[in-house]
């Protein structure tokens, strides 16, 4: 059990992700269930400017995923982990890593739990939220377990089975009021700003980049992959964002918990009504995939600390992702827990990588003299 | 390698098989077991408690009567609805309900407390349609109506379809919500009336806020409707006074008319202008003049009437609205504000605006067809 060779080029090429995979995943990983209450929170910080919001954090993304790409370039073939232990030394490294492992752990409990909230929110009112965590942990940990490839595997799944519900905004866009919109460019920078920051914690999950990349087919067109990945996300996010500030007026949209799904609740199809509902189930799908891609990333550290058997590993990160799930009583609670993710998120998923580098540039020499050995070969397999 | 990790991976296929059995933990809904509540009424009781009366379908053999209409009190509404619950031996939910009837004696005291308790439960539609009755609401539904059955039916059928004739407005629990929490227009709902075995859709219940200041009849919540939107569908009467030549007076009822309308606001002069450009494509179906409406000139000058006794009901109409009911149902406001021509907008900067504005309606008919006769 212990000989893995869990970091080598091998292991790597053997589980590795192409082109397609690596934009979808990326896509996967940042649409969570953030995206539910994502109308209200940029209306309540910039009112119906708030779509602008979106478009700066687009922008600040693509600038942490160029910081990323520049970090995981000078380091060919080693990932997070492997970088952080170079930098820091095997000590340092490692407490750094579990913090980030812990970190990882935290943003899957916060999705699912956010996700169980919305279910007996709208579903199943009287079930037990731990029942329901448990059956949602265990897709979790399949998935998880599989590794990279099968992560890959699931999120061009993950695409596919939700993309439809694009099509429902076709709805409550015949609803919308152009009044609504304007006068367009009317906003405050502050307001502009916080806005943008909460926005910033739907933005979170391209970080796992760091963690991913020495799994990437074809390390050249990661970036462009990547990069398309977040702008599909940037671009679907403004879509349901513009229609909801359309749909809603603007002190309705504040009231609302999740505009989101209150606007699939006026479709109605010949054959069905109260599509919402199978809005939310279909959802699982995308926080299924985020939830897996965290746990998987736990579970990289301690592959690499204790080159234990990689399935092994992620299972070792679910007890603790379950405490951490169920701990949040009820909603005034889930919504503090929340709210401490979102900044712990923005924070990681923004000044980590930068924080990393810089590190990098001004240690220069101890952090580029050893990766060589790997990197050949890392390069070759790739 | 390969053995190593499907180990603890073989496990889990088995556990997510397990979890079909949990699917027997969920609360069950058996549909013969349910009373599914398609249409509820609510009304103001004399000891100012709320009464609120909902009709169910009733599914079993022995029944005579295939609705279960039932009345319960509460100082809630919930309250109210649960004690509904009391009265019959089915479970009662909410999630089919199609229309929620007010009285007016309930509207005029304010109707957002009742809006808001349907907009919290997750399992009513937003789509359910509002309407205000201009007696007991209660009536509505306890009433036998020999040609209905089913009354939830008959209700929502009536309001639906008028809606598409633009003689009422289609209001939604989502549109309801909307215009009360927007500083710039004040929400409308179908008004309806019981007249003897009928159902009569009447026009308009106008709102201030959420309280019932008065109603626009059905000829009215054209014009009204026209000035808020563009839609097609609606039927139009209007007497022509003045066809000149030895002509009387006549009558012209158009149908089909698509009305397309756009708006300009500004300020002029301090005060706030907005000017309403309405353009109506129409078709002649009844005609009581004597001249024949196939030629070019008297087509023209009917036109003319039309857009003129048009133009007229609608000022008119804007200046009740203005001046007698003080309410903004059209989103005059929200025109305002759109034009960014306001530093700060809100609620009392809205009703002031909206005083002082001066409206002008421009309207441009253009009768497109005379019907099969010459």
């Amino acid at each position: 059990m212990k000989k893995e060779p869990v970091s080598s080029a091998k292991f790597y090429a053997l589980n590795s992700i192409d082109f397609t995979q690596t934009m979808f995943f990326v896509q996967s990983v940042q649409i969570g269930v953030g995206l539910f209450s994502l109308p209200r929170l940029v209306s309540e910080e910039a009112g119906h400017s708030g779509w602008i919001a979106i478009l700066i954090a687009g922008l600040i993304t693509q600038l942490s995923v160029l910081i990323i790409f520049v970090l995981a370039r000078r380091f060919q073939g080693l990932d997070l982990y492997g970088i952080i232990n170079r930098l820091f030394g095997r000590w340092v490294g490692s407490l750094l890593g579990f913090c980030f492992a812990l970190y990882c752990i935290l943003i899957a409990a916060d999705v699912s739990r956010s996700y169980i909230e919305v279910v007996q929110q709208w579903l199943f009112p009287a079930s037990s939220k731990a029942l329901f965590y448990s059956l949602l942990l265990m897709p979790i940990a399949y998935c998880a377990v599989g590794g990279a490839r099968v992560l890959g595997r699931f999120a061009v799944l993950t695409f596919f089975a939700t993309v439809w519900m694009v099509l429902l905004l076709i709805v409550p866009l015949q609803e919308v009021q152009t009044d609504y919109y304007q006068p367009i460019f009317e906003f405050g920078w502050s307001g502009l700003m916080r806005a943008t920051y909460k926005v910033s914690a739907s933005m979170v999950g391209f970080e796992l980049m760091l963690v991913i990349y020495p799994f990437i087919q074809n390390k050249k067109k990661a970036l462009l992959a990547t990069s398309i990945g977040i702008w599909s996300t940037t671009l679907f996010y403004l879509a349901v964002v513009l229609v909801a500030i359309g749909f809603y007026s603007q002190d309705q949209i504040k009231m609302i918990v999740s505009p989101t799904l209150t606007l699939f609740k006026i479709v109605m199809l010949p054959l069905a009504e109260r599509i919402e509902h199978f809005g939310i189930s279909t959802w699982s799908f995308l926080v299924v995939s985020t939830a897996a891609t965290y746990l998987w990333a736990a579970g990289r550290f301690v592959t690499q600390l204790k080159r234990w058997n990689p399935a092994f590993s992620t299972l070792l990160f679910v007890p603790l992702l379950f405490l951490l799930g169920v701990y949040p009583r009820d909603m005034a609670m889930l919504a503090k827990f929340e709210e401490i993710a979102a900044m712990i998120g923005s924070a990681v998923s923004l000044f980590f990588p930068l924080f990393l580098l810089l590190v990098a540039i001004l240690f220069r020499k101890r952090a580029e003299r050893r990766p060589q050995e790997d990197e050949s070969k890392g390069a070759e397999a790739s | 390698m390969k053995n190593a990790t499907s180990r603890p991976a073989k496990l889990l296929p088995l556990l997510l098989v397990t979890s079909l059995l949990f699917t027997g933990c969920a609360r069950k809904n058996i549909l013969e077991d349910l009373g599914l509540i398609t249409s509820a009424a609510y009304d103001l009781a004399e000891d100012n408690k709320l009464k609120v009366t909902v009709t169910m379908p009733e599914t079993s053999q022995e029944a005579t009567k295939k609705v279960q209409v039932i009345t319960a009190k509460g100082d809630l509404f919930k309250e109210a609805t649960s004690n509904i619950s009391l009265a019959t031996d089915r479970q009662v939910v909410s999630g089919q309900m199609r229309t929620a009837i007010f009285s007016e004696k309930l509207a005029r005291i304010g109707l957002w407390r009742a809006v808001d308790t349907l907009l919290r439960d997750v399992n009513i539609t937003s789509s359910l349609i509002l309407c205000i009755s201009d007696g007991d609401a209660r009536e509505v539904l306890a009433t036998k109506y020999p040609d209905h059955q089913r009354v939830g039916k008959y209700v929502y059928e009536l309001l639906h379809k008028e809606a598409k004739m633009f003689s009422i407005p289609k209001t939604t629990l989502h549109d309801f919500s909307r215009e009360y929490n927007s500083s710039g227009a004040d929400p409308v709902i179908p008004y309806i009336r019981l007249t003897g075995e009928h159902l009569l859709a009447a026009g308009t219940a106008l709102f201030r806020d959420d309280r019932f200041v008065g109603s626009l009849s059905p000829e009215e919540t054209k014009m009204f409707l026209m000035l808020k939107g563009s839609g097609k569908g609606a039927d139009l009467k209007q007497t022509l006074h003045n066809l000149g030549g030895n002509e009387g007076e006549a009558q012209v009822l158009l149908t089909y008319v698509l009305s397309e309308q756009s708006h300009k606001a500004s300020i002029q002069g301090g005060k706030p202008q907005i000017v309403f450009d309405i353009k109506l494509f129409g078709q002649v179906i009844e005609y009581t003049g004597t001249q024949s409406i196939s030629k070019k000139d008297v087509l023209d000058k009917i036109e003319q009437e039309v857009e003129k006794g048009l133009k007229e009901r609608m000022e008119d109409l804007i200046q009740q609205l203005q001046r007698k009911y003080k309410c903004d149902p059209i989103g005059i406001g929200d025109h305002l504000r759109a034009t960014g021509l306001y530093k700060r907008w809100d609620h009392d900067i809205w009703r002031e605006a909206y005083a002082q504005t001066k409206v002008i309606v421009k309207l441009k008919l253009d009768i497109i067809r005379t019907g099969i006769v010459k």
